[in-house]
């Protein structure tokens, strides 16, 4: 989006109002669009000079005009302006360091330059960026390669690779991996039936949720023990028992083993750095700020397209389309509502039976969210009525 | 009661006063049917008369028509001090009232803090000052432009910044006493004579451009490059689609340039001056002094809340 000039700020900033400010009645007619012509031009003649009045309208504004209004994607990557409340720091970043490479040469250079380094540190030290990248990204690169079987593939080590086949399950991987679970699946497709038919009860356990991790920890490789899971998980699976997220918490990862809703997985792989979340539609080559909040987010879910990002003071967000847009969602119980700290997001699939109008098994999801006081709430309907455990 | 111009109006005026009465549901508050009337004519000397003088009885019947009488006898009723209505208010909106002070500060103690406050306002207990045991209830200011719930999330808005305010102007006054007024004794570097010049010539240029745009669009401009409002935040506000917002700030941001340099020409410039005078910022140190001053002050002097905005705050009650 192109700026405005900085003169134009700065004549904006010297303005000042008289010191008649519309009441509040005005205000919320204003806000509702409930004014005249005339009455709503005389508002927006004291907004545009006024910045307290400003700060009132949109304070109030109700939750959903904020937080429902759709997110697009592009228009986070390019400019970082989905919650300028936070992301100005970046904002003023980008808008000082950009236009310095006015020249479109120099930006291109840049640009090349950046990726002469990371192909640099791809090539002198595979193993060191391995261990750098958060898991999730670790192990979607991981599966690529196996499946790809290209010469990356020998820079995972056997263990990355048997943890990615067991811990990603999405559909090319399991038909190309070769690790013990996709094995499992790939006798489960022979037979010519879903995975969940094979005899494999879906689990009941978190499909894909973690706590956000220090970024060191979630880079740290699965220790030794971990390894052997893929088999260990198989041979769980078959007693219809799951390791789930206590198995993978050493590494940060989650469970997503369920055979039939773990097909439904995203292709995006998510991460939250410094309380925001953020996905990637790249196996973690590059990543996307999603979703800021005022209060800091601490931890994700996500089953398929169906993603909640939880954090600090209760908050706690919810997209049904992988992040394209957001719901605030407010869990309460008759007068009391969450309001400590969210840790830990569970979303567990449960098998309906049988297949949807697009062949995907049926299932329903229940979202459980672990907070810093040890309240456990959980909702079966999406977020509208809430539980307390 | 709702007069009018013409005499002959003035059963008319009974009978509109008569059917919003019922309208309202005022009756199952206590409200007689002549004391709404006088709300009425309070609203439209409020809101209406001062810029329609001459305004018709219809004129009159359309403006009451958009207003929100339920909500209205409600909120008078409650501020009478009739029990039903309270007991009907508080139904409605105790639970909405605090949801809207936690979405609003985002920190429980503060919330509960808040909405308490306000429901205080509400019944009137802040207000008996003078003596009389009468007290005066915040809901007698509400005149139904809007919807109740919209104004309560205003004034409780409003109740909110106020207290950052002073929480911003206490906390600023501390760092100055402990760090010593460096900042106010470093005055920034004189510019020259031509910079001088070519800068008024921009300032009036600028201002000239702003002042050919609509107040909708000046408003647009402030609250994105002011105060940082994201493009949902400033649609939601207008009531646009987010796209919409994006489209004027691009329209907006070219026009102007292109404003600002035919301004500078007319003034005698170049068309090589003009950009230069443009492009070269001549105050980017001292724009970045000012604003690294003010997101200073405007810390986290209050825990668990929004941003408020970066640009200088006047003193003015917002109320």
């Amino acid at each position: 989006m192109t700026n405005a000039p900085k003169i134009v700020i700065d004549r904006l900033r010297a303005a000042r109002p008289d010191q008649t400010h519309p009441d509040a009645d005005l205000l919320t007619a204003f806000a509702e669009q409930a004014l005249s012509e005339a009455e709503r031009e005389g508002v927006l003649e004291h907004l545009t000079l006024c910045g307290d009045c400003r700060e009132v309208i949109v304070v109030a504004l109700p939750a959903a005009d904020i937080e429902i209004a759709d997110v697009p994607v592009a228009a986070e990557t390019d400019a970082v302006r989905t919650k300028p409340r936070q992301a100005k720091p970046e904002r003023s970043w980008l808008n000082t360091v950009w236009p310095r490479l006015a020249r479109p040469n120099l930006r291109w250079a840049a640009l090349a330059a950046g990726v002469v380094v990371a192909a640099s540190l791809v090539l002198t030290h595979p193993g060191k960026l391995n261990q750098q990248q958060p898991p999730s990204a670790n192990r979607q690169s991981a599966s690529i390669a196996s499946t790809s079987g290209s010469t990356s593939a020998s820079t995972s080590s056997a263990s990355d690779s048997e943890l990615a086949a067991s811990s990603v399950p999405t559909p090319s991987r399991e038909a190309n991996s070769d690790g013990p679970l996709a094995d499992n699946k790939k006798e489960a497709a022979r037979a010519g039936k879903p995975p969940a038919a094979t005899g494999l009860r879906p689990s009941p356990e978190t499909l894909m949720a973690r706590n956000d991790w220090p970024p060191i920890e979630k880079a740290k490789p699965a220790p030794p023990s971990t390894a052997t899971l893929g088999s260990d998980t198989n041979e769980q699976q078959k007693t219809g028992t799951l390791p789930g997220a206590d198995v993978m918490s050493g590494t940060g990862f989650s469970s997503s083993t369920g055979p039939a809703l773990a097909q439904r997985n995203s292709a995006f792989t998510w991460t939250i750095v410094g309380g925001v979340l953020q996905r990637s539609r790249d196996s973690g080559q590059s990543w996307q700020n999603v979703l800021h909040s005022d209060h800091p987010l601490l931890c994700y879910g996500s089953e398929g397209d169906d993603v909640w990002a939880g954090g600090k003071v209760g908050t706690l967000f919810h997209s049904t389309n992988n992040g394209e847009s957001w719901v605030q969602v407010h869990p309460s119980i008759e007068a009391q509502q969450l309001i400590s700290d969210i840790t830990r997001i569970d979303v567990r699939g449960t098998d309906l039976g049988g297949t949807d109008l697009q062949g995907d098994p049926r299932s329903a999801t229940q979202i459980v969210v672990s907070t810093s006081n040890n309240e456990v709430w959980s909702s079966a309907d999406g977020g509208k009525t809430w539980q307390k455990n | 009661m709702l007069k009018s111009a013409q005499p002959g109006d003035g059963k008319a005026a009974a009978a509109l006063a008569a059917a919003l009465y019922e309208r309202s549901g005022a009756a199952a508050y206590g409200l007689s049917v002549e004391r709404f009337a006088v709300i009425l004519d309070e609203i439209l000397h409020k809101h209406y008369l001062p810029n329609s003088t001459h305004a018709s009885l219809q004129q009159k019947a359309d403006f009451c028509a958009g207003l929100r009488v339920e909500e209205l006898a409600l909120a008078r009723a409650c501020a009478a001090g009739n029990e039903q209505a309270w007991h009907d208010f508080i139904s409605r909106y105790r639970q909405k009232l605090h949801r809207m002070a936690l979405h609003i500060t985002r920190d429980g103690a503060h919330a509960a803090d808040l909405a308490d406050s306000l429901f205080a306002d509400l019944y009137g207990v802040n207000a008996a000052q003078d003596g009389q045991d009468r007290r005066k209830s915040k809901l007698l200011s509400y005149t139904g432009r809007g919807s109740l719930e919209g104004w309560l999330r205003t004034v409780m808005a409003q109740e909110f910044i106020n207290r950052y305010r002073k929480q911003k102007r206490t906390v600023s006054l501390e760092e100055q006493t402990e760090e010593g007024v460096q900042f106010a004794a470093a005055a920034p570097d004189p510019a020259s004579a031509s910079d001088g010049i070519s800068q008024r010539r921009l300032e009036v240029a600028t201002d000239e451009a702003l002042a050919e745009l609509s107040s909708e669009d000046r408003f647009t401009l402030a609250s994105y490059y002011l105060d940082g409002r994201t493009l949902a935040e400033i649609a939601g506000t207008l009531g646009l689609h987010e796209s919409s917002v994006s489209r004027r700030l691009d329209r907006l941001a070219t026009g102007l340039r292109k404003r600002i340099l035919a301004g500078l020409r007319m003034q005698g410039m170049s068309h090589a001056q003009a950009t230069e005078a443009l492009e070269t910022d001549v105050r980017d140190v001292g724009l970045n002094l000012r604003s690294r001053l003010t997101q200073d002050s405007a810390g986290d002097s209050f825990p668990g809340s929004r941003k408020v905005s970066a640009q200088d705050a006047g003193d003015g009650n917002a109320d």
